[in-house]
């Protein structure tokens, strides 16, 4: 039996003692054996999910405190604390938070939108989550206990970083699970110009994340071996080997997904195939050309043409999809589908978060002479603009997807009004920093403002993993309703039975009927 | 098994879905590594330039043993492929024979490159030291992890689980092996042909 097989149950008694014949009972697995030993896809999916969720809103209520302390006129913590805070923040916004929630989702739904049962390499899914959860957590503890970036604990400095390491490792590993889903769990005829854009867009991101994350890994591992304690790993790993990838155009991976979460949703809501699939699906991939900036690690490099052509060119991609989505829900009244509402307004944000590019390429072009720009305060901005577009997604893919990834639809009332309060939260968190960057407004107002955003962003996201774990006891109890108000889409991920795989696919709507699947 | 029974003798083995998954996940597997070694290479001639002609003027590392270390590497990435060529034609005693010879070129890597680290000398605690050690730390640790990858594929070989309709496994083990190889050119140049 290769290692890959599912060990048969033999009742082992049975087969050593020919003479025992009473029929022993099963060993069944306890809850928490099913959780730790399973490779269900979904499973997994629903942990990423559930602990990033969690981990984002950590690290916007450490914004939260970081923008108090300077409303407060850097009274609440000691500087070096601050600056703790804030690369640490950073570091949970994105690995802990953003990207592995973005990975979790497609962890749940990838298989079964291209048609498979399961997730390539199940095993190594299941140890990129239970590694990425343990290595999160000592992360979380060397911060409180003074370590990581900029602390002051030599020892928990230094385990902190090496958690952001095992962090980095693991998200490649579930990249990589995801990605080969995509390349290699195909039906027949489902060709890469037929998977659904989520799908898709994932493949894309999995691919920047697996050839972006090892360049900073490298100076993780620098760090370890040249930084004796927190300030020098926060000058070698932190700011050679990690602040470029909280910058652009590093930072604007997160738009891929957003666009393949508002390409699926838009098809859902007007009952027919997206219009313009080919030009979504060139958008995508150029979002994840721009998007690649590992080549631009050292600040030289962040001050040449090709990088503000990438910056400013990362919102074509973003204009192009919305487009080809603006083109097709107009062709038929759409569903007021609360996914839609998230999709929509995600990639409004986004465009701000692209839009804040042209402005740090102004203060680069002109070397810090042009237009009196702040350029920390705007790229702040950008990064909350930016991270917090992702989660609108995210969340909007949540709703979109409940059934297939708790088992139960999410209420969808309540998701339209969190659409919009996660929308205006975002815009409060980051807004006021930009605003505060180019112009001469107060930076103690500007932070009162952010604290506010930060605070209802952790606030919604808490209600959207609520709603998940509503869900999903609805589901573990048989309750709840199964079927959407809006229905549900036509793409496989909808059909009846997810456990069997699919055989043949004649298009990139197979559930659609008639001709508006051509 | 009364239906196997119904199967006449003369009809040949389904075929079954080759979906590639370990060549996919080899290929991505190799490009993470490729970026990490390519960027530790990176800061190691980024710190070069920064210091100038300071850099390394207290030690001489040899050409010959790296020089060696490349052809030995040179000469793995035949056999290698020699492996995934015999399994794809079911010749498994020449395909042990070539992976086993990979294996034994890798090990003799490790063996040079220990006997390189004792020449130099290159201590921790200098400017080099550190960024020598990583960039070329990095390489040996792929290599340990390729010369692991073909180990396992050439036991799961002996127990039966590849032939030519699953070659699969050599072959993703070799796609590895010919990255590793080719990163080591550029350790070779960067590092010991342009020090």
């Amino acid at each position: 039996m290769a290692m890959t097989d599912t060990s048969p149950e033999i009742d082992t008694k049975a087969v050593v003692d020919p003479s025992h014949s009473e029929v022993v009972r099963k060993t069944e697995p306890t809850a928490f054996e099913r959780v730790v030993g399973s490779g269900d896809h979904r499973i997994i999916g629903r942990w990423f999910i559930g602990a990033s969720l969690a981990f984002l809103a950590a690290g916007t209520v450490l914004s939260v405190l970081v923008d108090l302390d300077t409303a407060t006129d850097q009274s609440l913590f000691r500087p070096d604390i601050t600056a703790r805070m804030i690369m640490n923040e950073q570091v949970a916004l994105l690995l802990l938070g953003i990207v592995p929630l973005l990975l979790g989702l497609a962890i749940a739904v990838v298989p079964a939108q291209v048609g498979s049962a399961a997730i390539a390499f199940p095993r190594a899914a299941a140890a990129s989550l239970w590694s990425w959860l343990g290595a999160s957590i000592i992360f979380i503890v060397s911060v409180v206990t003074d370590g990581s970036y900029g602390g002051g604990i030599d020892k928990t400095a230094r385990l902190g970083n090496v958690a952001v390491g095992a962090i980095m490792l693991s998200l490649c590993l579930a990249a990589v699970c995801v990605a080969v889903t995509v390349l290699g769990h195909r039906p027949r005829g489902l060709s890469l110009d037929k998977v659904p854009f989520f799908s898709f867009s994932m493949l894309v991101t999995s691919t920047i994340l697996v050839l972006t994350l090892p360049a900073s890994l490298a100076h993780v591992a620098l760090g370890q071996i040249t930084a004796a304690d927190g300030e020098a790993l926060a000058t070698v790993t932190y700011v050679n080997g990690l602040s470029w990838l909280f910058s652009a155009p590093t930072l604007f991976v997160l738009f891929i997904p957003i666009l393949g979460i508002v390409a699926d949703v838009a098809a859902t809501a007007v009952g027919m195939a997206l219009r313009g699939r080919g030009l979504v699906q060139v958008c995508i991939g150029l979002a994840g050309l721009v998007s690649y900036g590992a080549w631009a690690q050292g600040a030289a490099a962040r001050s040449t043409l090709v990088w503000a052509a990438l910056v400013v060119g990362a919102a074509l991609p973003l204009l192009g999809a919305l487009g080809a989505v603006g083109d097709t829900l107009r062709q038929a009244k759409p569903k007021l589908m609360s996914p839609l509402a998230f999709g929509l307004l995600a990639v409004v944000v986004s465009l701000l978060g692209a839009g804040i590019g042209l402005l740090l390429v102004i203060h680069s072009i002109g070397d810090g002479e042009i237009g009196n720009i702040h350029a920390d305060l705007v790229g702040t901005a950008q990064l909350r603009i930016v991270v917090g577009a992702a989660a609108i997604a995210a969340l909007g893919g949540l709703f979109y997807w409940g059934r297939i990834a708790f088992g139960a639809v999410l209420p969808e009332m309540p998701g339209k009004g969190l659409a919009l309060l996660a929308t205006a939260a975002v815009t409060l968190w980051g807004v006021p920093w930009l605003v505060a960057g180019i112009s001469p407004m107060e930076a103690s107002i500007a932070a009162w403002l952010a604290a506010a955003g930060g605070v209802i962003l952790a606030l919604a996201v808490l209600v959207g993993m609520g709603a998940t774990i509503l869900a999903r006891r609805q589901a573990a109890g048989g309750e709840g309703p199964s079927e959407s108000e809006w229905g549900s889409g036509a793409t496989l991920e909808w059909r009846a039975d997810l456990a069997a795989g699919v055989e043949l696919v004649e298009g990139p709507y197979p559930l659609l009927d008639g001709k508006d699947a051509s | 098994m009364s239906s196997l029974a119904t199967i006449p003798v003369g009809v040949a083995p389904g075929v079954e879905p080759r979906r590639r998954q370990l060549l996919l996940a080899s290929t991505f597997a190799a490009g993470g590594s490729a970026v990490l070694v390519l960027t530790l290479l990176g800061a190691y001639l980024q710190q070069r330039s920064a210091v100038g002609d300071a850099w390394l003027a207290e030690n001489n590392i040899p050409l010959t043993q790296p020089t060696m270390q490349l052809f030995t590497l040179l000469m793995s990435m035949f056999t290698v492929q020699w492996a995934v060529y015999a399994i794809a034609r079911d010749q498994r005693g020449y395909a042990y024979l070539a992976a086993g010879l990979s294996i034994m070129l890798g090990l003799a890597f490790i063996n040079q490159t220990w006997f390189l680290y004792t020449r130099v000398e290159l201590p921790l605690d200098s400017t080099e030291g550190p960024l020598f050690y990583a960039a070329t730390g990095a390489h040996l640790a792929m290599l340990g992890a390729a010369i692991v990858l073909l180990g396992l594929n050439t036991l799961r070989s002996l127990l039966g689980a590849m032939s030519s309709r699953r070659p699969d496994g050599f072959a993703a083990a070799a796609i590895y092996w010919h990255v590793m190889a080719g990163l080591y050119f550029a350790i070779w140049l960067g590092v010991y042909v342009l020090k």
